[in-house]
This record gives structure tokens, C-alpha cells and sequence, in this order.
């Protein structure tokens, strides 16, 4: 009896160090799941969206890098274009309490509005699980999830690492490139690229 | 001779850039200095800036015919933060660069640069500067030499080849030291900071495996990598320690990788 409470615990033990060391995404596979509460308190669970493609957006509103991207209409133009076509943008902030980026649910709303967000959610993963399991290392860091739940794009939002509002224009934009292909029933050619940004706040 | 263009909270960061000579003459090179000097706690970021940040970007107007032949960028420390590794500078990081100048040159030649970096604490801001001077210059000799000094000390220095030899085993690249280690003398720490990103697994540390007074290094690769890297081209950072105290070595390693 002693022994298998001990066989239990290691294994369990083993499984938790497994998940919590899973930092490698790997193309192809299936994405991790998860359930997180939006500023509403409205649970989002990943396999709702099962049959749908599903772009996870890793942000902080006070990151140079996501306002470049915000600032500029672009990350908002992107939520829509590909929100009209049935994707589901979940965007996430990993940022620990105290942390840049750990917003009040009124200040994540302000944020929203003032900017005219157009994700799907804005999901709050405080204690960093979910961002840990994806390897989330960025602000942007994206993710584009197939409707089989396999991760199908994971990377930087376009080719130009800067903060230069200038860059959004001339870069080429992974997530739309991939998303095109993708809802056009062609395969994606790029699908794993060095993210770009400014650390998550974990 | 500077502006600093913009950034949240000023004066964090801050850029001189000064050219490590008084006049320019024909068909010769010369240094100029990129001197960044941060306030406690805040860094910028290397060359290759390891899971997050961006390096420092340097856009240059040259007079005509004046090329930049060589770059030298200070050796980086490994900074961890809730779990992510980034390769930075702090407290002071001075960037030289090395101008050819032509073999024809007016009286005077004006130089200018547009600077960009980030600049990361707890939070993150992007910084940015733009920079002229003309020379020929009046600049007292010994304040430039000081610097050059100064500049040159954190510097990585190209190893010798066939001092290390490299090998692939699976998930990691092997360097096994060629040379004996002097009796008394001891590879106590190390360090690898890659020039090639999405190749080397930057958030495990690097390892030491000593026998028979010949060090082995373990550096792991990225499991998702799309390719095993050909050669090992980066930064080593070798602490001996001996007798007489610490040393640490600072080496640009360019060692082909045996499969």
C-alpha cells in the first residue's frame, strides 16, 4: 500500500514537472489545453472552440512592442479581419500581480475600449500556467491553433523586431500570411518563428 | 554632439558617441565610440538577445567613400527573469566601431548615426538617439586612449583554433578542451552565448563535465530546432580558477561541429 502511494505520488509528481518544463511548442502537435476567466469572469475553455482556427495573442498594453501594434490600428485590423471569418483571437496577458501589464478588469476594459479591440476575449492568466505551458516568451508572442486543436503557427507577429510604428507597413505579417493559407485550404509555409518583444511579466 | 529622442522615463539609458581620434587621414582607419551608460537595474541587449528584447540597431551616414570595416561589441551576462533568459548589458556597454577612411578626403568630413534600443528594467521602453560630429576635431589624446582601453578589456578575444573540438551527441553539442588543464587550475564556471538564434536551448544553463584534467562543455539545443547547427559560433565564458585567483576568459569560438 506504502508503495503505491509512493508509485502515485512520483508519477503525479512527474506529470506536473512535465507540464510545467513544457517550454519546446512543437508544430503539429496538439496545443495544450486550458481554461482561463476573462475580465468578466466568463471561463474560456480551448476545446469550445474546437472546428475553428484559434489565434492566441501573448500581450501587455504597456509593452513598446504590442503598442506599436496597437497604437498603429494594426493588431486591431488583424482581430477583425480574421474575427469576420469565424477565428477566434484569444488575447492573453500572463503578467503577474505587480507586474507590468497586470491590469485591474476596469483598466483592461479602458484599454480595450480606447484601442477598439476587436479579440474574441481578453483572457488573465495571473499565475503564468497557461503562458508557461506554451513557452510564451513575448509581448506579442502568437500562436495560431488548427481546428483539430494542433498547433499549426508559433512565433512573431511579422519579420521587422522593432518598436518603429514605421516597420508594420513594410514587414511581412506571419499571422496573416498563415492565416490566409490556412482558411484558403493551403498549407502554411512558415510555421515557427523567433518571437520578438518584450518579455512576459511573469 | 547628441540628442536623445524620446522614451517614457528619460535618461535611463544614455548615448555618447565619440570618435576615438582628433583628425582623419587618408587611406587610414580610426575607431569612434558608442558609449551607453544605464542606470542601476536597467540593461539593454545584445547582439543576439537571447528569448526576448531586441539588439541595439546602429544606422549610419559615412561621408563618401568611408566604410565601417570591423565591429566590436562587449562580452553579455545572462539575465534570468520568471523564467526567461535574455543576454544584456548593464551599468556601461561601449560599442567601437572601425571606419576606412578613403584615399582622397576634404578638410572636413561629418559623420552621423540614428541609434535604437530598448531598455528593460521591471518594464520596458524603446530608446533612441541621433548623433553627428565632424572631424578633423579638438579632443585631448589621453581621454581617448582611456576609453579605447576601457572599450577593449570587455571585449571578446578570437580563440585559437583547435583549442576546443565540438561534437554533436544528440541534443547538445559537446566542446571537449584539446589542451591539458595546468595542475592547480580549474574550469570552475561557464558560460556560451550564441550568435545563431533558435538553435541552442538559451534557458538551460550551460554545464562542466571535468575528467582527467580535461573539461568538457555541455551546451543543449533547442529540441525544435529545424537544423543541427554545422559550427559553434559565439561568446565563451571560462572562470579558472588557480592559486592565484580567478580569471575569466572572454573568447569569440568559431569551431566546426563534428556530426
Amino acid at each position: 500500500m506504502r508503495l503505491k502511494h509512493i508509485l502515485f505520488t512520483v508519477l503525479t509528481l512527474a506529470l506536473f514537472v512535465n507540464i510545467g518544463l513544457s517550454k519546446e511548442i512543437k508544430i503539429g502537435k496538439k496545443a495544450p489545453q486550458f481554461t482561463l476567466k476573462n475580465v468578466n469572469g466568463v471561463v474560456h475553455n480551448l476545446k469550445d472552440y474546437r472546428g475553428k482556427y484559434v489565434v492566441l495573442e501573448w500581450t501587455n498594453f504597456d509593452c513598446p512592442f504590442v503598442k506599436k501594434h496597437y497604437n498603429s490600428g494594426n493588431m486591431q485590423m488583424l482581430q477583425k479581419k480574421y474575427t469576420d471569418q469565424d477565428v477566434v483571437w484569444l488575447s492573453i496577458n500572463s503578467s503577474a500581480p505587480g507586474k507590468q501589464g497586470n491590469f485591474s478588469p476596469d483598466e483592461i476594459l479602458k484599454r480595450a475600449t480606447d484601442h477598439s479591440a476587436a479579440f474574441s476575449a481578453y483572457l488573465i492568466d495571473a499565475d503564468g500556467k497557461v503562458g508557461k505551458w506554451y513557452g510564451a516568451k513575448t509581448t506579442p508572442h502568437m500562436f495560431i491553433i488548427d481546428p483539430k486543436g494542433k498547433i499549426a503557427y508559433a512565433g512573431a507577429i511579422d519579420d521587422i523586431k522593432s518598436t518603429n510604428v514605421k516597420d508594420i507597413a513594410k514587414a511581412s505579417n506571419y499571422v496573416a500570411t498563415a492565416l490566409d493559407a490556412a482558411l484558403a485550404g493551403r498549407p502554411i509555409e512558415t510555421t515557427i518563428t523567433k518571437p520578438y518583444g518584450c518579455s512576459v511579466k511573469y | 554632439m547628441s540628442s536623445h529622442l524620446f522614451g517614457a522615463d528619460q535618461n535611463m539609458v544614455t548615448v555618447e558617441v565619440i570618435p576615438l581620434t582628433h583628425e582623419v587621414l587618408a587611406g587610414e582607419s580610426f575607431e569612434i565610440a558608442a558609449v551607453f551608460s544605464m542606470k542601476p537595474e536597467w540593461h539593454i541587449y545584445w547582439d543576439n538577445p537571447g528569448e526576448a528584447g531586441i539588439p541595439t540597431s546602429f544606422e549610419w551616414k559615412l561621408p563618401p567613400g568611408f566604410t565601417i570595416v570591423a565591429s566590436y561589441e562587449p562580452v553579455p551576462s545572462r539575465h534570468v527573469d520568471g523564467g526567461i533568459t535574455t543576454f544584456i548589458h548593464e551599468n556601461e556597454a561601449i560599442y567601437l566601431f572601425r571606419v576606412l577612411a578613403p584615399g582622397s578626403i576634404p578638410d572636413t568630413s561629418t559623420f552621423s548615426v540614428q541609434i535604437d534600443w530598448l531598455e528593460c528594467k521591471s518594464v520596458c521602453q524603446a530608446g533612441a538617439s541621433q548623433h553627428h560630429f565632424s572631424l578633423p576635431q579638438k579632443v585631448a589624446a589621453p581621454t581617448l586612449e582611456n576609453l579605447k582601453s576601457r572599450a577593449m578589456s570587455n571585449y571578446p578575444q578570437a580563440m585559437p583554433a583547435g583549442s576546443w573540438k565540438a561534437q554533436l551527441k544528440r541534443d547538445r553539442v559537446e566542446l571537449r578542451n584539446q589542451i591539458s588543464q595546468e595542475k592547480g587550475t580549474e574550469l570552475i564556471k561557464v558560460d556560451f552565448f550564441p550568435y545563431t538564434e533558435m538553435v541552442y536551448n538559451t534557458g538551460t544553463a550551460v554545464r562542466i563535465k571535468s575528467r582527467f584534467r580535461h573539461d568538457t562543455i555541455l551546451i543543449d539545443l533547442l529540441k525544435t530546432r529545424d537544423k543541427d547547427p554545422e559550427s559553434l559560433h559565439g561568446v565563451l565564458v571560462q572562470h579558472y580558477a588557480s592559486p592565484e585567483g580567478v580569471t575569466i576568459v572572454n573568447s569569440i569560438i568559431n569551431e566546426n561541429i563534428i556530426p
